[in-house]
């Protein structure tokens, strides 16, 4: 174990060593966005989230810590498709904790409208999870879908006055997600013999969010050198912001919500981010989110940037 | 097993990036000269741009405007001689103001990028 330990270590370290600047992933004119831990990013990639963890805060129904990874290809320059699973760790306020893997989670995304010149993108996803696949412990038995639209601005078009504002940038989504029954009724026989019946509500839900970063890789390339070097200079000090509000069923009024402050640091092929998960509506004990996301079009460019009609290049915005 | 197997696909994974060579990836900016956003206090004779990757030479470019978005260079953008991740630009002698640098970098795996900054050179525009 220790062993494996100090393997895993050694070779973060080389990930860190390994760096420089970050790459033409979530590229919109001269603006790279790294991929955010808790709000989607609006662009479509050949790239893996390793490794995300959440370990979220507490709620009234207890601790939820999830360890998963998502992947995702692009069919054309402007459509992808994604895959994801988590692993799920439960704490229950009343009842023993439980673990298990939870259901997949498929989706698309299809960008709508790039301006290079005004860092801005718009997209347009769709997202899926299969209910009734992982085991009923942890896993829901019905399925969701969600709809919804993404966005990206980056404020590099800021007068002159206020260039130091320029590296800031914003990115966001809004979704509704549709479960597929309103409730799920469970019968069982209790310790008298008698028959009882438990049913559990699901709402249709909006969960929306965004995200505020100051890249400093844009700061030293397109503002002011202001002599900082790496790891320093490829650093992305974030706040995320999101919520979850039921807009059906009884639990209409119960939303929740959460600021995520932290760091995102972006290497050649490799991207970290931690972040504290912090209650601000219900809940109490603050949650992390964490995340290994790979660069697979920069890794290995030849396997991962081609598609059944022939290679479509790297993620980069079209010319 | 199943912690090994999970811990040796990690370990894997997590050390494809430290070996540079599997593959080329996009080219930013390192570093330049002038220094991005700086004055300097003489006309430079060129601007150069360091690279974090090998460029293309055949589509990478360099131009530097002045404030009346004129280009003021000699129209010589190249990638530097022996080190293929330096691109550069030669100037005529320039009065003082500021100038706004160009680039565009396409990388050996053809992902491009792009990019421009401002320098100034010190004095009273003329």
């Amino acid at each position: 174990m220790q062993r494996t330990v100090s393997v895993v270590i050694a070779t973060l370290l080389g990930v860190l060593f390994n760096a420089d600047h970050g790459h033409a992933h979530g590229v919109v004119g001269k603006r790279f966005f790294p991929a955010t831990l808790v709000v989607d990013d609006p662009f479509v990639s050949d790239e893996i989230d390793l490794l995300k963890v959440n370990k979220g805060s507490t709620n009234q129904n207890g601790t939820e810590t999830s360890v998963g990874f998502e992947f995702s290809k692009r069919l054309t320059p402007d459509f992808d498709l994604s895959a994801g699973w988590r692993y799920l760790f439960q704490q229950p306020t009343n009842g023993p904790s439980t673990s298990g893997a939870g259901n997949p989670e498929f989706g698309f995304k299809y960008v709508l409208f790039r301006s290079p010149e005004h860092e801005t993108i718009l997209t347009t996803g769709f997202g899926a999870e299969i209910g009734g696949i992982g085991p009923a412990r942890v896993a829901e038995k019905i399925s969701t879908f969600s709809p919804g639209f993404l966005f990206g601005k980056g404020l590099g078009d800021l007068p002159e006055s206020l260039k130091y504002l320029r590296p800031f940038s914003i990115n966001g989504q809004l979704q509704v997600t549709i479960p597929s029954d309103r409730r799920t009724v469970t019968t069982s026989v209790n310790e008298n013999g008698d028959i009882e019946q438990d049913t559990e509500h699901h709402p249709t839900t909006i969960p929306f969010g965004f995200a505020i970063m100051y890249s400093v890789p844009y700061l030293q390339s397109f503002v002011k050198d202001v002599g900082l070097n790496a790891p320093i200079a490829n650093l992305f000090p974030i706040v995320e912001f999101n919520w979850e509000t039921p807009v059906s069923g009884p639990g209409k009024k119960l939303t929740t919500g959460f600021v995520n402050p932290g760091l995102i640091w972006v290497g050649k092929y490799v991207e970290l981010g931690l972040e504290a998960q912090v209650p601000k509506v219900s809940g109490k004990n603050a949650g992390i989110n964490a995340l290994i996301h790979v660069f697979i079009d920069d890794l290995l460019p030849n396997i991962f940037t081609w598609t059944p009609w022939g290679v479509i290049g790297p993620t980069s915005a079209p010319k | 097993m199943e912690k090994k197997a999970l811990s040796s696909f990690l370990a894997l994974i997590l050390s494809l990036p430290v070996f540079p060579t599997l593959a080329q990836a996009h080219a930013f900016p390192v570093r330049s000269d002038p220094r991005v956003g700086w004055t300097v206090a003489v006309s430079p004779p060129k601007v150069t741009i360091w690279f974090d990757g090998e460029l293309e030479p055949a589509f990478s470019t360099i131009t530097v405007y002045n404030a009346a978005k004129q280009q003021v260079d000699k129209n010589n953008s190249r990638v530097g001689g022996s080190d293929n991740s330096v691109l550069e630009v030669d100037l005529p002698p320039l009065s003082a103001g500021s100038y706004r640098v160009y680039w565009k970098a396409l990388s050996k795996d053809t992902h491009v990028t792009e990019g421009d900054f401002m320098f100034a050179i010190a004095g009273k525009a003329k």
